[in-house]
This record gives structure tokens, sequence and C-alpha cells, in this order.
């Protein structure tokens, strides 16, 4: 150009050209530099509160909840009924034993449905990452489209991005420890006759009569 | 007095010089004609490159938007709800279906041998039993497809989503690469050079002569001078 010695283009007519290249570039980059920042303001519209914002996440923490929970909901009355049926065979429906197979019942049910609630929330990150490496992807391609030297490098590493670790949406195992209570059954009737004639003899001084507890 | 060969030089050498300095003129025009030429290529090659790399770039900003387009909220969000549909109905069993929905053979078929004996209260009832326990399944079916919709199943939201950015990141790949040949072919058309126009062997011809003529007239002008001063 003007700058190759002295047996260049005159001068004038090669700062002239330089002069106009300048120009153009200078317009060039600032419609570039404008499309970049009405891109950027588009992907952050898409991709903000507006769109995916609290509301979008929930349905999916909800949708995952309603998954799990009415499992367990049926697997605490399961364990509830069979509880039961096994304290009335033991004679032990109104007993301490049954409060105490009740309160493990409770506990476990409290437990379980904490832990089901705690995945569904990370579940639920996960989504929220799933999305934000979406929005990048979009700010990549948008450099991409504004910059080709980046171009090929950011189209490599497009796919496997934005992938949501999946939730477990296999059937929840026994989450309900079985209460072993066929075992209390053997001893209970002795204990309850033992206590009842305890008391009867309190009752009338006498130390007379008796009571016989026949097993059910 | 003047020699007369001296006076025949003399004219010779102006004649030579303006001769050369025609030659001069003319270079310096041909020169210019080049630099107007060089200069001329060089705009045009700068505008063809710029239009060139500005439709390319249009190539792949549609593709971006375009992928941008189909990531928005309310594509996202329908595309998730027809997955969750196409889901619920893929993963329902056929037989619990027409259970969930009451279907008196399907909830015969549900119930024990020996229900089937008995009374038509003790039946309804059990099959009423089922059809709820259908309909909670179902009900819960649905929610596992509203799960799977978020992600992992076939058309899943992150599934699309990848396949979306895919295709434009291709595109605008493809776009890339054209660009950046174009830039490198523009680069080699930057360097082109102006035509140099140059006096062979440092000099013309004329000029040659018109430097022996002035020695000569130089030399006679010389000699008669040299003639005078010895006389006087």
């Amino acid at each position: 150009m003007g700058g190759k010695g002295g047996s260049g283009p005159s001068n004038n007519q090669a700062v002239q050209l330089q002069m106009q290249q300048a120009q153009e570039a200078k317009d060039k980059e600032n419609l570039r530099q404008a499309r970049l920042n009405q891109g950027k303001t588009a992907i952050d519209s898409i991709f903000g509160n507006e769109n995916f914002g609290d509301p979008f996440y929930e349905r999916y923490r909800k949708a995952g909840l309603d998954y799990t929970l009415p499992q367990l909901q049926s697997q605490y009355g399961e364990a509830k009924r069979t509880s039961e049926a096994d304290l009335a065979r033991a004679g032990l429906l109104r007993s301490g034993a049954a409060g105490f197979v009740q309160n493990k019942l409770t506990e476990q049910l409290g437990v379980n449905e904490a832990g089901l609630r705690a995945k569904a929330d990370t579940d639920t990150a996960e989504l929220r990452k799933s999305i934000a490496a979406q929005q990048q992807q979009a700010y990549n391609q948008l450099y991409a489209t504004e910059d080709p030297t980046v171009a090929a490098n950011t189209a490599a590493n497009s796919a496997g991005n934005a992938q949501l670790t999946q939730p477990n949406v296999s059937a929840l195992g026994d989450m309900f420890k079985p209460i072993a209570i066929g075992l209390g059954s053997a001893v209970a009737p002795v204990i309850g006759q033992s206590e009842n004639n305890r008391l009867l003899s309190a009752a009338s001084g006498r130390g007379q009569g008796n009571i016989t507890n026949t097993p059910s | 007095m003047c020699d007369p060969i001296s006076i025949i030089g003399l004219g010779f050498s102006i004649g030579m010089s303006m001769y050369n300095m025609q030659q001069q003129a003319d270079m310096a025009n041909q020169q210019n004609a080049a630099n107007d030429q060089w200069v001329a290529y060089q705009r045009r090659q700068s505008q063809e490159y710029a239009q060139r790399d500005e439709s390319l770039r249009k190539n792949a900003e549609a593709a971006r938007e375009g992928s941008l387009d189909e990531l928005s909220a309310g594509k996202q969000t329908a595309a998730q709800e027809d997955e969750a549909k196409r889901l619920t109905t893929a993963l329902t069993p056929e037989e619990l279906a027409n259970q969930a929905k009451g279907d008196p053979n399907a909830l015969a078929s549900a119930m024990f041998s020996g229900q089937q004996n008995g009374s038509q209260e003790m039946r309804t009832a059990i099959q009423g039993h089922i059809q709820q326990a259908a309909i909670a399944a179902r009900k819960r079916i649905a929610a596992l497809a509203d799960v799977q919709s978020y992600g992992g199943s076939q058309y899943g939201l992150t599934n699309r989503a990848n396949s979306i950015f895919n295709t434009a990141g291709q595109d605008i790949r493809l776009a890339g690469n054209e660009r950046a040949g174009s830039l490198s072919a523009y680069n080699i058309a930057k360097a082109v050079e102006p035509i140099k126009i140059v006096q062979h062997g440092g000099g013309s011809a004329a000029g040659g002569l018109a430097q022996a003529g002035a020695q000569l007239a130089g030399q006679g002008l010389g000699n008669a001078l040299a003639k005078n001063m010895g006389s006087a």
C-alpha cells in the first residue's frame, strides 16, 4: 500500500485509501458492537426471570414430587396397615408397643419425605444449571457469529453442553423398615396376664381370683 | 568564437534533455495510471470482501436467531408439554388406560378368579377400587412423563435444546469457516503491489546520447575558451 517505499502510489492516494478503509472498519466495528449488545439483550430477555423464572422451575419440582410423594404415601399406608394388623394379632393395638411402632413409622415418613423433597430441590437446581448452560451456549453462538475465528471452536464444543442430570425416575424402593411385632406377640399375653392379675390383686386386696388371657 | 562542433553538441544535448524530460513525464503518467488502477483494485477488493463477509455473517446470524427463537420460553414450554403428553400416552399401558376409563372388560380382567362369581355389589365395589387404583397410577405416570419431558426423553427439553444448538452451530461454523477463507483471500489481494514503471539500465538511451552530446559540447566550449585565453 502507500507505505511500500518510494516506488508505491503517491502518498496522497495511499493515505486516501487507508483513511477510507479505516473509516469503513470503524463503521463496521460500530455495527458489530451494536449487534453484540442487541444480541446479548435478546438472550438475557429470553433466558431471564420473566421467561425462566421461579414458576417454570416450580413446575418441574412439583412434577418430581407428584411422582415420588404418592409412592411414599402409598408405602406409608401399606406399612401402617401391616403394622396395625400385626399389632392387632399380637393384641398390642392399644399398648405402648403400638405407640412405639407408630412413632417409628411417623419418623420414617418425615425423614423420607424430607429426603424426597431435598432431591426434588437439587433436581430443580440441575434444571436451572441446564437452562444457564443453554444461555451460555446462546452467548457463545452470538460471539461466534460476530467473530468467525471462534466459530469453529464453539461449534465443536456445542454437543454435550446443557445436559440435564436426570432425576431418579425409577420406582422408589422400600422406604419403611419392617418393625418386628411378631416376636413381641409371643410374650405379650403373658406379660399382659401377669399385669392384669397384679392389678386385680391390688384392687380387691384379697389376692383371690384369677384372669386367664388367651392369645387370640 | 564558438566552435561549430560545440554549438552542434550543445543543441544536441538540449534536444536530448528535452526528449528525456518528455520520457520522464510519460513515465510519471504511466505510473499515475498504474497507481490509480491499483487503488481502484484495492477498493474493489475491499468492497467485494465486505459484501462476501456480510453475506456469510448474515447466514450465521440467521442460524443463530433461528435457534434463539426456538429456545424462547413459550416454545420450550409448549415443546415440554407436548413431550409430556406424548410420554404419558407412551408410558401408560393400554390395559391400565382402559381400566382408568372404566372399561368393564379391563376391570373384570384384573379381578381375582374367585371374585368373578361374587355378587354384583361385591364385583362393583372391587372394580371401583381397581378403577381408582388405575386412575391413581395414571396420575403418577403423568407426573413421571412430566419429569422426563424436561430432559432425558427423546424430545425432552434438554435434548431438544442441544439439537437446536447443534444445528445452528453447524451453520455458524460453516459461515465462520467460509469467512475465514474469504479473509485469507482478501489478505492476499491486499498484498498485491502497484505496477512500478522504471527506466531500465538506470536511464534511457536518449539520456545517454544527451550526456555524450553535452560532453562533446563541453569539450568544444572548453577548447574555445582556452584558445581565447591563450591569445589574450
